[in-house]
């Protein structure tokens, strides 16, 4: 099976690498498909996805060879990352200064803090916290690479799914209250826990 | 004057695009607009039947992109209302048959001669919605007060933003008050906090608009129906008058009240 393979995402172009192949076979991979298809490539921007950790030395070079090939790489977590219409002004938080309408879907490396709404079948997916400045009804995913103390908070909390770390939870079947105030979503036992949110709340120390 | 495009579209099928673009279209023209509705749902057309135009059609929107006929030979006019114009879809043909590049010319052509430029959009979100609002200004999007019908309307939205069509007003239709009342239904305040866009209209559910489309006929010409009264009221909207969304049935009895008292304080 090939390790190393160029994928469409929606409108984003990913760099997808399975496991932890040597840097030469990453390399000699990009290589060739880039050549295969010469000026399908060109100017374009790549998103590095890796299924694992990746270490900096290795993103590095990969980033030096695209950049010969004339491609950019994006990776998360770091300053240059962003996504068309999001900025993030610095370090590993992803500010989404506007409304998730369905069929929308925010993917970062870091955590996410979304200034508006998610709204049903729109998806938040952060390695880090998700925090929406609004009403969360669409999905959120904290922790998405496994930090299991992620959490969720919203204004208001009432969502489709929640999932953290590899824990998935559902909203309840039917009819349920939910509180007038801020909500914070958490791990405790392996369990999501949904609470109401007030400063200090041991789930986010 | 060059004229106003706007698309109407709703991503989900069955929520009344066709029937409100013939009325609010209608409306228009009775306003003494020249109007023309442009049916961009290729393949599978119907605004011509709402209309009753259907037997007046010799070339179709495909024939004109094409330069198969010039773009006067294939407008219908209406057989009630002086400058109330159909340019109808191709029923053989499929939605590729027409480019967005094209649609953006035909409208930049239309907008010469009419005061309004009303597209009706195929349901769904592929190449026949992308030919739909490629000449657009400004959108219209419709939603019935359900869960399904809602979330493609903000689908829709998305949509709308990301390619740059940020004028857009929602338009609530087939709502059953009786239903609201009790509680079975979503009301208009569930709807827009959800959507977050401009309410242009609230349009009851109204057994009138059936019975007029088989016939051919238009619920804002035949008077005495509630659905009609308020397609007027969006076409006087759309025209820049300012007129508040509280009607009759849009909204219960006491908030009626204050809006009587609010008016005169």
């Amino acid at each position: 099976m090939n390790r190393v393979n160029f994928k469409g995402e929606g409108d984003k172009v990913l760099l997808v690498i399975y496991g932890n192949p040597a840097i030469e076979e990453i390399i000699s991979s990009i290589r060739e498909k880039v050549e295969s298809f010469p000026g399908f490539f060109a100017g374009m921007e790549v998103f590095l996805s890796p299924d694992s950790e990746i270490d900096g030395d290795k993103v590095e070079a990969i980033r030096e060879e695209m950049s010969r090939l004339g491609l950019t790489l994006r990776y998360g977590n770091s300053r240059e990352a962003r996504t068309d219409g999001f900025t993030s002004p610095k370090g590993s938080t992803l500010i989404v200064k506007r409304t998730l309408r369905s069929g929308q879907r925010v993917e970062y490396d870091g955590d996410i803090v979304v200034l508006g709404d998610v709204n049903p079948g729109a998806e938040v997916v952060a390695s880090g916290n998700v925090i929406v400045l609004g009403t969360l009804r669409g999905v959120a995913h904290a922790g998405s690479r496994g930090k299991v103390d992620s959490f969720v908070l919203a204004f208001k909390l009432m969502p489709t799914q929640i999932r953290i770390g590899r824990v998935v939870s559902r909203a309840p079947e039917g009819e349920y209250k939910v509180p007038d105030g801020p909500g914070i979503a958490f791990l405790r036992d392996g369990e999501v826990i949904v609470e109401d949110y007030h400063p200090g709340h041991p789930a986010i120390v | 004057m060059p004229g106003r495009v706007m698309v109407v579209t709703s991503g989900k099928g069955g929520v009344g695009k066709t029937t409100a673009v013939a009325n609010i279209g209608a409306a228009l023209a009775l306003r003494g607009k020249r109007v023309v509705l442009v049916d961009a749902d290729i393949g599978l057309r119907n605004l011509d039947v709402v209309l009753g135009l259907e037997n007046r059609i010799v070339y179709d929107l495909v024939d004109v992109v094409e330069g198969a006929c010039r773009l006067k030979q294939a407008l219908v006019k209406d057989k009630r209302i002086q400058e109330l114009y159909l340019l109808p879809a191709s029923q053989s043909r499929m939605k590729d048959a027409v480019r967005p590049e094209q649609m953006r010319a035909l409208c930049e052509e239309l907008r010469k001669d009419f005061d309004y430029i009303i597209v009706d959009s195929p349901a769904g979100i592929e190449r026949g919605f992308q030919n739909a609002i490629a000449g657009a200004d400004e959108a219209i999007v419709i939603t019935t007060p359900d869960v399904a019908a809602v979330r493609d309307a903000d689908r829709v939205i998305g949509l709308l933003e990301a390619s740059s069509l940020s004028s857009h007003k929602l338009v609530i239709n087939r709502v059953r008050m009786d239903m609201v009342r009790k509680g079975d239904m979503l009301d208009q305040e569930d709807v827009v906090e959800i959507l977050a866009i401009e309410l242009l209209g609230v349009v009851p559910e109204d057994e009138k608009v059936i019975i007029s489309t088989n016939k051919g006929e238009l619920v804002v010409t035949e008077g005495g129906s509630a659905a009609g009264r308020e397609f007027i009221r969006i076409a006087r909207r759309i025209d820049g008058e300012e007129i508040p969304i509280t009607e009759e049935e849009g909204k219960g009895f006491m908030d009626w009240l204050k809006g009587i008292f609010g008016r005169r304080g």
